[in-house]
């Protein structure tokens, strides 16, 4: 799951908004930094820490989803 | 012609990517940007189509499955023998293959390597000096394994050229925007309704035919599927076109704790076995291959563990020095995106996976039917394609199958589009019902309270996840649990309430996946045999003699979902299984 997004690092260039499958990160227009608004919907699949161009997010290998059981 | 673009975000969010119009003309809409929606897109372009739009609810291209994925990709080359390929293809898919278009795939496969490779792909050679691996549960078939393009690995080196190619063909690209309902016009399609999901704007299309590379359906089980939620395939559904082999629901193993999945059969190559609740291997006393068995077939013999009380927990041994030096000079050298992260993040989290045994379980991963249609990739209803895996071809994949049949499925459906604008000519659309369509598109939103998307994703999982109904499926339990989908589908999808936008995404996607879920039961229901990932513990055995068969889904009277069987045209395919019960 998403874990942080380091708002002295984020430069607002917002990668990480436009390119996460789930829609997990909105800009705060104010700041004009990235936030985390939808964390309930990270998939885990690291895209946004990959893409990052300063490594401000942190993705944590904990799962969150259920499985069969 | 395009419509007023306004950036409509304000400065907030990157505006070369959004962009909201009130209606935008184009003569081919493209709904997805994986490999399937930009080979459309660019096939239709290099066949003279002049105006194609590409709409994805994501990033273009950049939040596909295709550029998550692994990036192996099957091409038969002239010195392959296609014959042996196609055999252990149609072998895996249980017969129920669509043969014409795997000969198809193969046959032109190549030529589409030649063209990666003169827009810059490359593909790292083994240590051993191969650029192919072999396809695993296969014994002849081979994939190219190793992407390379500028400094990208994987699928996200696939995707990138083509996106390149793309871009070059002034092909407009729309990010961010649900495609949430089909318009149609005297019986064709005329284009489609959608909405932004970081604005809620609306923004409808007009088009002279439309590409769906919608991907498939999975419920959020598993890394890199969750934006896959059957959008394609309700809105073929509504549009008039029949579906099929919607009872087939892929399945993988992973760990239940960590972001740690999709490995499993490249390790038990190497050495690593499946444990159950008393850290003893299991997979010997129910398939010959042991832990070196497809998959789908781990997965379903976990469930048949777990009816016995054998399990849960599960484990995955990587403990193993075999794997552990595969994984050290081998894996981390060559892996990448994904694949290679999840491995990192745990090492960076102080967790050693090879240390000790892995707690592991099976996972769910997304439905393997689609929209049915003809060698063209049309659907059913005049106007419609389908491309990628929002396209019906078999039930069931090898490695490095998906991505060949992703690409060559656009590389047709783009062509096929352009010869149907060519012979149909323009199309108008229904004011009125372009209204209605915007006004539904919004409709959660307009709702002041109502039932939560997270309640309604929530309470499918826990009809849908259970292994009595995703993986060891009997009559009992898929009437239990079509009866709840229909609970669900009756008394919260009339009421889905969204307060933002993301929400109102979500709740779509929430409508779409309960819809594909009861699919999915139906179908499993009307199937009374075991084939593949249909694996059914009432009746265990493939029925050759009865079940060479589709299961055909389309709307029926009031809405209603009508099923229907198709035998599979074994006489004018060239391979046949010997038709006993086995």
């Amino acid at each position: 799951m998403i874990s942080s997004l380091n708002k002295d690092k984020c430069i607002g260039c917002g990668t990480c908004v436009e390119i996460c499958p789930m829609d997990v990160f909105r800009m705060n227009p104010s700041s004009r930094q990235a936030e985390i608004a939808y964390s309930e919907d990270c998939q885990t699949c690291y895209q946004c820490e990959l893409e990052c161009p300063i490594t401000a997010i942190e993705v944590d290998p904990l799962r969150g989803v259920a499985r069969p059981n | 012609m395009e419509g007023n673009n306004k950036d409509c975000t304000g400065s907030h969010v990157r505006p070369k990517s959004i962009k909201c119009d009130d209606l935008v003309e184009t003569d081919l809409l493209v709904i997805g940007s994986g490999l399937g929606g930009l080979w459309s897109a660019l096939s239709a372009r290099d066949n003279g189509v002049e105006n194609v739009v590409v709409v994805d609810k994501g990033a273009i291209a950049d939040s596909s499955q295709s550029k998550m994925c692994a990036g192996a990709t099957i091409y038969c080359g002239p010195r392959d023998n296609a014959d042996l390929w196609l055999g252990e293809l149609v072998r895996q898919q249980g017969y129920l293959s669509r043969q014409d278009m795997v000969i198809d795939m193969l046959s032109t496969s190549y030529a589409r390597l030649l063209r990666l490779k003169s827009w810059g792909l490359w593909y790292k050679r083994t240590p051993w000096g191969s650029t192919t691996l072999p396809v695993g549960g296969a014994r002849h078939l081979r994939m190219n394994a190793m992407a390379r393009f500028k400094d990208l690995g994987g699928g996200s080196a696939l995707v990138a050229p083509i996106k390149e190619q793309v871009k070059a063909g002034d092909v407009r690209f729309y990010s961010k925007i649900m495609i949430t309902s089909l318009l149609k016009n005297k019986g064709r399609i005329a284009g489609a309704m959608g909405v932004h999901r970081i604005t809620g704007k609306t923004v409808g299309f007009k088009a002279g035919c439309i590409v769906l590379a919608t991907a498939d359906c999975g419920f959020r089980n598993s890394a890199c599927i969750g934006q896959a939620t059957g959008d394609g395939f309700l809105l073929a559904y509504d549009a008039g076109a029949r579906l099929n082999n919607m009872e087939f629901l892929g399945s993988n193993t992973g760990s239940p704790q960590y972001s740690l999945e999709a490995f499993a059969d490249l390790a038990a190559g190497y050495g690593c076995k499946f444990l159950n609740a008393g850290k003893e291997t299991f997979m010997g006393r129910y398939a010959a291959s042991a832990d070196r068995a497809e998959p789908f077939r781990i997965a379903q013999t976990m469930a048949d563990e777990m009816e016995k009380g054998n399990a849960p927990p599960f484990y995955l041994d990587m403990t193993g020095l075999r794997w552990r030096l595969f994984l050290k000079f081998l894996y981390k050298r060559n892996a990448t995106g994904f694949l290679l992260r999840m491995f990192e993040a745990l090492e960076e989290h102080g967790v050693d996976p090879t240390g000790r045994p892995q707690e592991w379980g099976p996972l769910i991963r997304t439905i393997r039917g689609g929209v049915r249609t003809n060698m063209d990739c049309m659907s059913d209803s005049p106007g419609l394609f389908a491309a990628g895996t929002a396209q019906s071809v078999d039930p069931a994949g090898l490695n490095g199958y998906s991505t060949m049949r992703v690409m060559w499925s656009g590389e047709r459906a783009g062509r096929a589009a352009a010869g149907f604008l060519n012979d149909i000519g323009d199309t108008e659309i229904d004011r009125e019902d372009l209204d209605q369509k915007r006004r539904d598109a919004l409709l959660p939103m307009k709702r002041k309270s109502g039932v939560h998307p997270d309640t309604v994703i929530g309470r499918l999982q826990n009809v849908i996840l259970p292994y009595w109904v995703s993986l060891r499926k009997t009559e009992a339990s898929l009437r239990s649990a079509l009866a709840e989908v229909e609970s669900i589908r009756y008394n919260c999808l009339p009421d889905l309430y969204a307060h933002d936008p993301h929400q109102l995404v979500k709740a779509h996607e929430a409508r779409n996946m309960v819809l594909a879920a009861e699919f999915y039961l139906r179908a499993s229901l009307k199937r009374n045999e075991t084939r593949g990932d249909h694996y059914r513990a009432d009746f265990p055995k493939t029925d050759n003699k009865k079940w060479l068969k589709w299961i055909n889904i389309e709307k029926g009277e009031a809405g209603r979902p009508l099923l229907s069987t198709e035998e599979v045209p074994l006489q004018r395919y060239g391979l046949q299984p010997e038709l006993k019960t086995r």
